[in-house]
């Protein structure tokens, strides 16, 4: 029998562990369909959004994989892109009646959203952890944290009792290792009132008052120490769940609770507000293995391989499922109840994936400032100005 | 270990493993420095059999230590928290001293507490400046194929520049090639109007190579009016472009010291950066994409000379017999009628010598104006001589033709030039008309011209201001007033 082989790209879920992680997932797969060999290949998010853009602008001389994943947030553009096959003429009777609603609007696109481009995979909802035992010790209440205000004052008390010791920090970003991303920012803006985009999506708003205020204040943690930029050591030090922080806003809930507790997104000047985001899996435009390709996305999207490997790394499958089945812990398990009912997702905008782009590079040039001691508020209004005038100008010419 | 067919990637791989066992370090990462940014961003991580790609950048303000290390001042940087961490640098003895090196490599040991030993640290520099060694060798092919690739670029689109002659495909062709070769988001040009004095939009290319049009965009050419007007006048793109100087080119065509268009070349929807060694190449395109425009809109005015007549802009001959024919051929295959007129204003030779040719020129003018006005979207005239018009009615029978001559002669009838500095300030316009069908009156376009020649002779020969058929005047019909006089029945 011919060998076929699905190249399928992957973000880095489980660290160094994912791809042992994800080929123990496949296993039945591999077995399901002799001669069909998956090649797993971690990548970044900017490897995959490049590596697609470019097998966009020359499919003939650039080779890329047949399965993707993909931000949700992604989904429209990519799909406008032509770079992802449409799933629903490949396979009319797909529905997205089996995930959760949610996650179904970051799966389509088109006029009237009847194509389905991807598949959701797995989400994610913001949450806030700290350690019980420097709460205690430090005789800070937790529910200072049901406010961002609160928080402030917490990461203040701590930083002046720890004075920067070592590595350890107030609070820690949820992604230690990453450069500041949208989704960092974003239940920020929206905690003061802000908005990335308007109600239609035609236009930048991030740029105006509540969203450069709740932005600020994000900076302004990073300004103050209270969040590490970057170690001394040029190592971002290590996460909470490793033991290096007081506090860390983390996507995933952590395998134990041990001294540890959790509350949802504090609550800003307009009220409470958490990030939902989703993590697809697409076909792409042109894969050599269409068919074994899609074998394997539904294999992987099955609902109980979501809810299995959600679990592995400490995120939620797109799939409905009860609370009980993923988290042990009666606290986290309300926690997260609570977050239901005020997450939200990134806008649904062919322009997201480069929204996204842009504000990372307006970031960068933040950081820079910030580790050089330079930062001013004005060069963030000048940044979010500069990346505003960018977005209106590509949402006028794409969208 | 055969380099050549090794990339970066592929080097590393095989390179960290054997660092990590050698060094005792449980996982090792290399970066690599970007100056211009002047950040350190990881290229690969290796840790237990494990490779990692992540996005994680070392920012390097001005003190920062790393510097010293990247400058070869210092030959290694070793911390004991959170656990004994060394970086050395990717730096290999062909370097000169200024150069900084290519980046670092961090090898760690997590949980770990016991820091590296000076024998390990010595190791792992050796090894790092073997893997920089390699690793300049694997750039330098990189950057070889890149320039082969720049140069089939520029090999190619001078070809198309060269073999551009009609300026919409010929655009067409030069973007699709540059977006094509130096893989832009998004290619578009803009060109000069002289006359309206505007920067008018032509077309663009998209990130899947699709052409659209721009013709709704035009911006006067004038300093302050938009940001293209100003690149184009030499005013320069303005502080806000200097953020975008990276992922959005504006590049002037300019041909004999004139401007002559404009090429905006971006990456904003990929935000991917223009690399700075395709921009030299492109730099050197728009002179050529200038002059190919510019050869491209001469050889369509050179075209048009020969098809229109510049004063009354009706088609000429060669292109009457062009059309002609075709219309000819359709009447034969499919059996359809097919008419001619040839008209010629009664006394131009007159009008010329008492008034001047400049009032033959407005007479001509205003006679070939009205014809047009007259006739049917599908009928063809030309100038066929110096006052002389020949229209071509497809599908036309006589009956039909006979009611477009009469609507000819009433219009050119109410035709008045105005002649300001005579007496009568005012000269009336008619023509004679003759008329021939096909099949009947000749089944060629010469033989139809020659009989309507024929008839208008006729028509000159009696009296002028009025219209005859071939058959009519075989048949030997006297004029009949009322008919062919402009007086509709």
């Amino acid at each position: 029998m011919r060998e076929q082989t699905i190249t399928l790209w992957v973000l880095p879920n489980h660290e160094f562990q994912t791809v042992p992680v994800l080929r123990a997932a496949l296993k039945g797969f591999l077995k399901e369909n002799p001669g069909v060999l998956v090649e797993i290949v971690p990548q970044t998010l900017h490897s995959i959004w490049n590596g697609l853009f470019d097998l966009v602008k020359n499919p003939s001389e650039v080779s890329g994989p047949d399965l993707v994943q993909i931000p949700g947030s992604w989904n429209a553009a990519l799909a406008q892109l032509q770079a992802l096959e449409n799933l629903s003429e490949l396979d009319p009777s797909l529905t997205l009646d089996s995930w959760q609603s949610m996650a179904g609007l970051y799966c389509r696109t088109g006029e009237d959203g009847s194509g389905i481009y991807s598949l959701p995979w797995w989400t994610e909802i913001l949450a806030l952890y700290y350690r019980k035992d420097i709460f205690a010790r430090l005789g800070l209440d937790p529910s200072l944290l049901e406010t961002l205000e609160g928080l402030k004052t917490a990461c203040r008390k701590i930083r002046k009792e720890t004075n920067g010791h070592g590595h350890f920090y107030p609070l820690a970003n949820s992604n230690p290792r990453e450069s500041i991303l949208i989704s960092d920012l974003v239940p920020f803006l929206w905690s003061d009132g802000g908005h990335l985009l308007d109600s239609k999506g035609g236009r930048a708003l991030f740029q105006r008052g509540e969203a450069a205020r709740g932005i600020s204040l994000y900076l302004e943690f990073l300004n103050r120490g209270y969040m590490p930029l970057l170690g001394k050591s040029g190592l971002v030090p290590p996460s909470l769940f490793e033991g290096y922080c007081a506090m860390q806003f983390s996507r995933r809930w952590p395998k134990s609770m041990k001294n540890l507790g959790a509350v949802p997104f504090p609550a800003g000047s307009a009220g409470r507000f958490t990030l939902y985001s989703t993590q697809n899996l697409a076909l792409v435009r042109g894969a050599s293995s269409k068919s074994a390709a899609y074998r394997l996305l539904r294999y992987m999207t099955e609902p109980s391989r979501q809810k299995s490997y959600a679990r592995s790394m400490g995120a939620f499958p797109a799939g409905p499922f009860e609370w009980e089945e993923m988290l042990s812990d009666p606290g986290l398990r309300e926690v997260y109840r609570r977050s239901t009912s005020f997450m939200q997702g990134l806008p649904v905008s062919p322009i997201m994936g480069t929204l996204a782009r842009i504000f990372e590079r307006a970031m960068e040039g933040l950081i820079f400032q910030i580790l050089s001691g330079q930062f001013r508020r004005e060069h963030l209004e000048s940044e979010l100005a500069h990346a505003a005038s960018q977005v209106d100008h590509i949402l006028g010419q794409y969208v | 270990m055969n380099l050549p067919d090794l990339d970066l990637h592929g080097l590393l791989r095989l390179a960290l493993p054997w660092i990590s066992r050698a060094s005792g370090a449980k996982r090792v990462s290399s970066f690599r420095l970007n100056v211009k940014e002047s950040r350190l961003s990881l290229d690969l991580a290796y840790d237990q059999g494990q490779f990692q790609r992540t996005e994680e950048m070392i920012y390097l303000p001005q003190k920062s230590p790393f510097w010293a290390l990247l400058t070869g001042k210092k030959a290694a940087l070793s911390y004991k928290k959170p656990y004994p961490l060394l970086y050395v640098p990717l730096r290999w003895a062909g370097l000169s001293p200024r150069e900084e090196a290519l980046g670092v490599l961090r090898l760690e040991k997590p949980g770990g507490k016991k820091p590296f030993a000076s024998g390990e640290r010595n190791l792992a520099v050796l090894m790092a400046e073997e893997l920089a060694q390699n690793l300049y060798q694997v750039d330098l092919d990189h950057k070889d194929k890149e320039q082969v690739r720049r140069l089939s670029a520029l090999a190619e689109l001078a070809a198309i520049f060269a073999s551009s002659l009609r300026v919409e495909a010929g655009i067409r062709q030069i973007l699709q090639g540059i977006q094509k070769h130096f893989r832009f988001d998004r290619v578009r040009l803009y060109l000069v109007d002289k006359s309206r004095q505007t920067l008018r939009g032509e077309l663009s290319v998209d990130v899947r190579g699709k052409v659209k049009s721009l013709r709704q965009e035009e911006f006067p050419l004038r300093v302050g009016e938009h940001r293209f007007s100003n690149v184009l006048l030499g005013s320069g793109e303005g502080e806000v472009m200097e953020k975008y100087k990276d992922i959005l080119l504006h590049l002037p065509l300019i041909v004999q010291g004139q401007p002559t268009g404009l090429l905006v070349v971006d990456n904003l929807l990929s935000q991917q950066s223009i690399q700075w060694k395709d921009v030299g190449v492109l730099k050197s395109f728009p002179a050529q994409i200038a002059l190919a425009v510019d050869n491209a809109r001469l050889f369509d005015e050179v075209q048009e000379l020969s098809l229109y007549d510049t004063l009354t802009k009706l088609p000429l001959r060669r292109y009457f017999f062009q059309r002609a024919q075709e219309e000819l051929y359709r009447a034969e295959r499919f059996g359809q009628p097919l008419s001619l007129l040839l008209l010629d204003m009664d006394f131009f030779k007159q009008i010329n010598d008492t008034y001047g040719h400049q009032v033959g020129d407005e007479a001509l003018k205003a006679f070939s104006q009205t014809i047009v006005g007259v006739l049917r979207k599908i009928d063809f005239p030309c100038r066929y001589g110096g006052d002389e018009i020949l229209v071509l009615l497809p599908q036309a029978r006589r009956e039909e033709a006979q009611m477009i001559a009469t609507r000819l002669l009433s219009a050119i009838r109410s035709i008045r030039i105005s002649v300001p500095f005579a007496r009568i300030k005012e000269i009336p316009v008619s023509v004679s008309m003759g008329a021939a069908v096909y099949p009947e009156d000749g089944k060629t376009i010469e033989e139809l011209i020659e009989k309507a020649d024929a008839a208008l002779y006729w028509i000159k020969s009696h009296g002028r201001d009025s219209a005859a058929f071939y058959q009519e005047i075989m048949a030997g019909v006297e004029e009949q007033p009322g008919l062919f006089q402009g007086d509709v029945a």
